[in-house]
């Protein structure tokens, strides 16, 4: 295929504004997938992915496309996550092409995310087409969001296709659109060989695939090849591309979007946005933008049985060969025993990733309320980094405490600037700046401790905007507060599982609500306990469970034993899923009340 | 051979607000055929009972022709019963129907009066006031029956503590009734107030309702012979102490559940199936570690508690020796006792009978 026939593009959308639907439409229309084959949403392939509607791994197709000039054109769709939390990943996959269809709904318009992702992808200097979907809702108002892209992003958008990726409408407008205005990949095949690493997975009988779009020289079977960044060094057993099946090829030349498999054991060595190159004869200096990932949030992961813990780690593992930025290390906590501190890019990440090893690997667990990376000062004028409350050194050896604050953008509609700056007031943020985007859209820029994002920020904000803002954040650097560990106490033991960092001025009031909420989710037992939050030592908040007085006695009919035998083996059920702290029976939920904490 | 035998009429005249049981609303044809259909059932079985009980839904919302072929049929069975029990609502009980019963050796009804509270009544949709309560005593009476049961809810939604201990008083001083089963409101998933999202009351008033009824009755002279059930003059319920004792009893009509051999079985509820004759009960035959635990489950609700001695005879093992551990913790609880003889609940284990119970548990 000759270079000037190819087309590398992403689709960047905001959540539920058609991006998958779209690339549905697309491979239809190109043959990619018969009718057959085609499930909806051919892309996502994870369960998890399909549920929630969105996309975590990426994925790279290549489909031929015979254009209105009379030409065929080979184009890779190269697919994005959708979240925050993996904004670097999609830096990386749209660093792999030279445009990017954007995808805007006719009835919601720009969102806080897909404005991100604009950004994301005007930073790699893509060609970007603005596409108007929905139009066939009784809502939509294309003219309205044509007017919004122009405005906001300084975009062209009045030869902007109008489609329905649900039903097909236009989608062969966008095709052609890319064909016409999609620069093809530069590079030179003589130069020394380029690949940037976007992606990689693992297979249990090749190991890591890594996929690349090579953007200098041409990568062959049988080459030995180089990771930049890593040093790691392999020799080539396989390329290819996907359809999205896997068709083996003997090389990929520059302009070319495929998989690379080296027999490459751990997926540490594959980092995306790391530089593949010969290793005779290596490139003079990696491609731009790689980046190593640091998690932003972290939390302890615990087996509810104790014996499973062998199991928890497998699960971790195995997860980890498909996901870099998952990082754990066995821990030890006194009320939850063995387990590991899990470190994440997101909220998100984190979500997906216990859900995975609950549902895929069949093991319950106990998750602690995250936190985020502290930076200690020490009175000795060290630093150390704190992710895990109850490691915080004793008070006397702290000198201060910084913590990660981020850029948080709120796009929403104007009626709501007020409950949102009061919410984000009452998070302790800092205004910056406001924009507005139209006559009734502004953005809301706030300096917000990262702490109180992984907090509830999101619920809320959702609720005080009746759903309309959206949100996106980027870490901005570390500030000192004044922080301090409160601990919580069951039946007089500190449970350490239950230990948070709060700002002082909020300790009282969530010292309060965080006994109040334990004393709804923890089951009366046969004696009393009572509930204590303490700052620094001293008892701040205390209430009472008290003990279980009787059991609801039953009709017991007509010699029916089954019903009351089936009640007790309910309540055997719901006692395995406790954990047993010290003398007390603790929910699950428990561990995570502290997000649920309400600071009124 | 199984000295006992339970049946059930799934048919009621209105649903309550708080019922799960395998019950539908009468329906004329659906009864004639069901009639047909257990008589001939009962055909089958020559057994000559001690005890038998007519269960529901509500065996006294048969129309009077029906009712009487019934009780026909099962006489041969009944000749010699002790204790013969009808269940009966006040809104569909006549004095021809009671006349009906007595004639058949029916000797004891359990009457559903759940509250005498007319506001609440009406909140579980049950259709007589206090004035047809009493009509409905007198007219059992009447007719020669003079072992009477009545059935009373606490834990009812708006029901106060009041309210409850009032019941309580009417019932416990009342001439005619001579026996009282208790029950605390649960909230079905598949009752209409399951549907409606009901919360069931505290567990402090429900503790509370609880432990005043126990005192009132005994102060009325009640003996507190198992977890919910009172009895004055020793007029303790035959029937259902064979439940409580674990011993077999036959099972009859869908709806119902019997044990015989070593297997529990349940007759589902599918009228139709049923009145076609294809209808197949479901067995689950019981390995004796569940006999064990399930002759302790039932066992501990009467206050005697289980007789170590049956326990032996049939089991083959000591009860202390088969639950050595669990019986431990639960008396260093004080949620259990036992001497030579018997192992029984204290007042504070009756109470908290779940978790005396799930140390047991294979």
């Amino acid at each position: 295929m000759e270079q000037k026939y190819i087309r590398n593009f992403s689709i960047i959308a905001h959540i539920d504004h058609g991006k998958s639907t779209l690339a549905d439409r697309i491979l239809e229309l190109t043959d990619t997938v018969s009718n057959r084959e085609m499930k909806d949403q051919l892309l996502d392939t994870m369960d998890l992915e399909r549920e929630r509607g969105i996309t975590i791994k990426l994925n790279a197709v290549a489909l031929n496309y015979k254009a209105d000039d009379g030409n065929t054109y080979t184009f890779h769709l190269i697919d994005t996550p959708g979240h925050v939390d993996f904004t670097y990943e999609v830096s990386r996959s749209l660093a792999a092409c030279e445009g990017a269809v954007l995808v805007v709904d006719a009835a919601q318009g720009i969102e806080a995310q897909t404005l991100a992702n604009v950004y994301l992808a005007l930073d790699n200097d893509l060609e970007i087409l603005p596409v108007i979907n929905k139009i066939d809702l009784p809502s939509a108002q294309p003219e309205v969001v044509i007017e919004e892209i122009e405005n906001v992003i300084g975009l062209d958008a009045h030869d902007a296709p109008l489609i329905s990726a649900k039903s097909g409408l236009n989608v062969k407008e966008v095709l052609e659109q890319i064909v016409k205005k999609v620069p093809a990949p530069k590079g030179d095949v003589n130069h020394r060989l380029q690949a940037l690493v976007f992606d990689s997975m693992y297979d249990a009988y090749r190991g890591v695939i890594a996929f690349v779009c090579v953007k200098e020289g041409r990568i062959r079977v049988g080459d030995k090849i180089r990771f930049m960044a890593t040093g790691a060094e392999y020799e080539v057993l396989e390329v290819g591309i996907r359809t999205p099946k896997e068709v083996k090829k003997e090389e990929l030349v520059c302009g070319e979007v495929g998989w690379i498999s080296a027999s490459i054991k751990t997926v540490k060595d594959v980092r995306v946005g790391d530089t593949i190159t010969h290793a005779d004869m290596p490139a003079i200096e990696p491609l731009a933008g790689y980046r190593e990932l640091n998690s932003m949030v972290y939390c302890g992961l615990y087996p509810v049985e104790s014996n499973r813990y062998n199991d928890l780690r497998d699960a971790l593992e195995k997860l980890q060969l498909n996901d870099a930025s998952l990082q754990f290390e066995a821990e030890t906590s006194q009320a939850l025993g063995f387990g590991f501190r899990c470190g994440f890019l997101g909220l998100l990440h984190m979500d997906v990733i216990q859900e995975r090893i609950e549902r895929e690997f069949n093991i319950d667990i106990i998750a602690t309320a995250p936190s985020v990376v502290y930076h200690v000062n020490l009175t000795d004028k060290t630093q150390i980094k704190v992710d895990n409350p109850s490691m915080l050194p004793d008070p006397q050896v702290i000198e201060s405490i910084e913590e990660p604050f981020v850029k948080a953008s709120i796009m929403c509609p104007k009626e709501f600037i007020g409950p949102i700056m009061e919410l984000a007031q009452s998070k302790r943020g800092t205004y910056q700046d406001m924009q507005y985007i139209d006559d009734n859209r502004v953005t809301i820029i706030y300096q917000l401790p990262l702490a109180e994002i992984v907090y509830d920020f999101f619920d809320k904000l959702k609720s005080c905007s009746r759903g309309y803002a959206s949100f996106d954040y980027e870490l901005s650097g570390y500030q000192v507060s004044k922080l301090a560990k409160m601990d919580i106490l069951l039946n007089g033991e500190v449970i350490d599982a239950l230990s948070c960092i709060v700002h002082k001025d909020f300790a009282y009031n969530r010292g309060k609500n965080l006994c109040e909420k334990l004393r709804k989710l923890i089951p009366r037992q046969q004696f009393e306990i009572p509930i204590q939050a303490a700052l620094n030592s001293k008892i701040i908040a205390r209430t009472n469970i008290s003990a279980l007085r009787k059991n609801v006695l039953a009709k017991c009919y007509g010699g029916d034993i089954t019903r009351k035998k089936k009640l007790l083996e309910k309540q055997k059920e719901g006692k395995k899923r406790m954990k047993q702290v010290g003398s007390v029976e603790v929910p699950q939920e428990a561990f995570m009340a502290i997000l649920s904490v309400d600071d009124e | 051979m199984s000295q006992s035998l339970y049946l059930h009429v799934p048919f009621c005249d209105h649903i309550c607000a708080y019922c799960d049981f395998e019950r539908c609303r009468s329906h004329p044809l659906l009864m004639e055929k069901w009639c047909e259909r257990i008589i001939e059932e009962i055909a089958e079985h020559h057994e000559i009972l001690k005890t038998c009980y007519i269960g529901g839904g509500t065996p006294s919302a048969l129309p009077l022709d029906l009712l009487e072929k019934l009780l026909q049929a099962l006489s041969p069975l009944c000749q010699n019963a002790k204790e013969f029990t009808v269940e009966a609502n006040i809104e569909n009980l006549t004095p021809e129907k009671c006349r009906v019963l007595s004639s058949y050796h029916v000797n004891r009804i359990s009457l559903g009066i759940q509250t005498l509270q007319d506001e609440l009544l009406r909140i579980i949709e049950r259709h007589h006031r206090k004035e047809d309560v009493e009509k409905a005593l007198q007219m059992i009476h009447e007719a020669g029956i003079h072992n009477i049961s009545v059935d009373l809810i606490y834990g009812l939604p708006s029901q106060t503590l009041n309210m409850w201990q009032k019941d309580l008083e009417w019932a416990a001083s009342h001439p005619l009734i001579s026996h009282i089963s208790i029950y605390s409101l649960t909230i079905e998933e598949n009752s209409k107030f399951g549907r409606q999202g009901i919360e069931p009351c505290s567990e402090e008033l429900d503790a509370d309702m609880y432990e005043s009824a126990i005192q009132i009755l005994k102060s009325h002279g009640y003996e507190h012979y198992e977890i919910s059930n009172f009895a004055k003059n020793g007029r303790r319920s035959l029937h259902n102490i064979q439940y409580w004792k674990y011993h077999d009893f036959i099972g009859l009509g869908c709806g119902a559940y019997g044990l015989e051999n070593h297997v529990y079985y349940h007759i589902p509820f599918q009228l139709n199936d049923y009145i076609k004759g294809t209808l197949k009960r479901i067995e689950e035959i019981k390995s004796k570690e569940d006999e064990m635990f399930e002759c302790v489950m039932m066992g501990l609700r009467l206050r005697e508690g289980i007789n170590r001695h049956d326990f032996l005879m049939r089991f083959d093992i000591d009860l202390a020796d088969q639950y050595k551990k669990a019986i431990q913790e639960n008396i260093q609880k004080g949620y259990l006792e036992l001497t030579e003889d018997s192992l029984f609940c204290t007042p504070k284990g009756f109470e908290l009978l779940h978790e005396v119970l799930l140390v047991f548990m294979p």
